[in-house]
């Protein structure tokens, strides 16, 4: 049980890790596909590096808020990357927590953000934490509902139980609840991550930005740690896409014959090979929609809201028929 | 095969609530257009293994439903001008969003005992069919410009001919071929109305039309 747990913890180290990487990735990617070089896929750890030695500048208005900020949020993140099950089939913290903890944490972190950017007073940030919380609070509950319908057919809340559900089931079982859930998630992760139809993560202009708005008045080490949390929430949600929605994983279940180092070694390559295959098809969206206008998306997560509670009722009264 | 069927059919659905939350024309054609694909591709794939009639339907609704249509559809309204622009439906779009929601768990509620009790071999497709209806009739009711009726009318197209394919394959290719043709006609014919209308008025938009004498005098 401790090998299993010091497993756990090791990939959650990993996934901190290696977030910034899939954000390059996926910057790369999408200068690619519109025609520009784009910076190298690495350049994501150099800009960290850049602004982890370069102190933060604060408002003279600014309170103790500010200052604490950051580290929650990536406490929060990282703590978020603990409950996730990733090749291991449990969370190095899924002791302590099950889905419902990992959407608090999320909401945590967006929550402590929003707060900071009230904090020194600028009326771009607080104009942009507004956006962010209007998208919360609309993004969460499909989250949530999408949970519930995996949870239902996993008969637990628990995310490793949901993974070890889904690679049991494989192909045979992937339903109109599972397609439902999964077209949810993928919208609510679209906008969750700042992403083209519902923020555009390179845009200078200013009354367009959300997550550029929010993180204005940031700088020094406190913008690289967001930045990083970030990444890492990036990372976190695209695991858990791809071990709870995308069908045809493997996870390592502690005590079964087959929990060997190999096993665990394909079970993660299949993941890290999904979650390529999400970024790229995020890319493919980015290029192909224009950014919605603001009161408009929504509308598009209100598709996502009604896919996940549909998925929900068919998970509830559809499975059996 | 069937585990493909049943992931299209869902997709269908699922883009029919995609249309429910969408007001731009062009993007409803769009809509409209890859969902006549998936509903090919269902029918197609439904019929490889039992029936080449019904795969040959699923060729016929890609060819006209999904490049057809939408073509002509696309092509009507680059020369309208007062069509493209979206206007607001008389309910607004997170109440049609959970509308059709409601209307997805009623076909399937509604259409699923049926397909069992009738054992109709797949029992997805036929409430597919049915939530497709409901939701083609939503969107004909609730919108207030007349090419995104003529969308509805093709969203409603599509799920008769799902329920139908699905309740009775063994259909001879040319009833539902009748069908697919009779529902493109309706089309053109109501598209020339349209233009016919649009020049006379300069607008498609039930609301601003025109008063008829008979409404003026009662008002």
């Amino acid at each position: 049980m401790t090998g299993l747990l010091a497993v756990a913890a090791a990939e959650a180290l990993l996934l901190v890790l290696a977030a910034p990487l899939l954000g390059g990735l996926a910057r790369t990617l999408r200068a690619r596909l519109e025609g520009r070089r784009g910076p190298g896929v690495l350049q994501s750890y150099r800009d960290l590096g850049k602004l982890m030695r370069r102190g933060p500048v604060i408002s003279d208005d600014a309170s103790g808020v500010s200052l604490m900020a950051p580290a929650l949020v990536f406490g929060a993140m990282v703590t978020a990357a603990a409950l996730v099950p990733i090749g291991a089939g449990w969370g190095a913290l899924a002791f302590a927590g099950d889905a419902v903890a990992l959407l608090g944490v999320l909401a945590a972190g967006r929550f402590v953000l929003a707060l900071a950017a009230f904090d020194a007073g600028g009326a771009l940030a607080a104009g942009g934490s507004a956006r962010e919380v209007t998208i919360g609070t609309l993004l969460m509950p499909t989250l949530m509902l999408a949970l519930v319908s995996a949870g239902l057919a996993a008969g637990s809340t628990g995310l490793g139980p949901m993974a070890a559900a889904l690679a049991q089931r494989g192909f045979q079982g992937a339903g109109e609840a599972q397609v439902l859930a999964l077209a949810a998630v993928a919208l609510a992760v679209l906008a969750d991550t700042g992403r083209i139809p519902f923020d555009d993560p390179d845009t200078r202009l200013e009354l367009a930005m959300t997550q550029g708005a929010l993180w204005r008045d940031l700088s020094g080490r406190h913008l690289g740690l967001v930045r990083w949390a970030a990444d890492v929430e990036q990372l976190v949600l695209l695991v858990l896409i791809a071990n709870i929605f995308i069908p045809g994983g493997r996870v390592v279940v502690p005590g079964a014959d087959s929990s060997t180092l190999a096993a665990l070694a394909i079970a993660l390559a299949i993941v890290v090979g999904k979650v390529v295959a999400v970024t790229v098809g995020y890319a493919l969206v980015e290029r192909a929609t224009a950014r919605l206008r603001f009161f408009r998306a929504p509308d598009l997560l209100g598709v996502a809201f009604a896919a996940a509670l549909v998925g929900t009722i068919f998970a509830l009264y559809g499975g059996a028929a | 095969m069937s585990q493909l069927v049943q992931v299209l059919a869902t997709l269908v659905v699922l883009s029919g609530l995609g249309m429910a939350a969408n007001l731009r024309v062009q993007s409803l054609i769009n809509a409209l257009a890859a969902q006549s694909m998936l509903v090919g591709g269902a029918l197609f794939s439904l019929g490889w293994h039992s029936s080449r009639m019904v795969a040959g339907t699923g060729v016929v609704v890609v060819v006209l439903k999904a490049i057809v249509v939408p073509g002509w559809l696309r092509a009507s309204l680059r020369h309208g001008h007062s069509t493209g622009q979206g206007t607001e439906p008389s309910l607004s779009l997170p109440s049609s969003v959970i509308v059709c929601a409601l209307l997805a768990v009623l076909g399937y509620a509604v259409g699923r005992p049926i397909a069992v009790t009738a054992n109709l071999g797949t029992r997805d497709v036929f409430p597919a069919g049915l939530t497709l209806a409901l939701v083609g009739t939503f969107i004909m009711i609730v919108r207030g410009t007349a090419m995104s009726q003529v969308v509805g009318l093709m969203v409603l197209g599509n799920g008769v001919l799902l329920a139908a394919v699905a309740s009775a394959p063994a259909i001879a290719l040319l009833p539902q071929l009748a069908l697919a043709f009779e529902v493109l006609v309706l089309a053109v014919v109501i598209g020339m109305q349209l233009f016919r209308i649009e020049r006379a008025f300069d607008q498609l938009e039930q609301a601003r039309l025109p008063r008829g004498v008979d409404d003026e005098r009662d008002a």
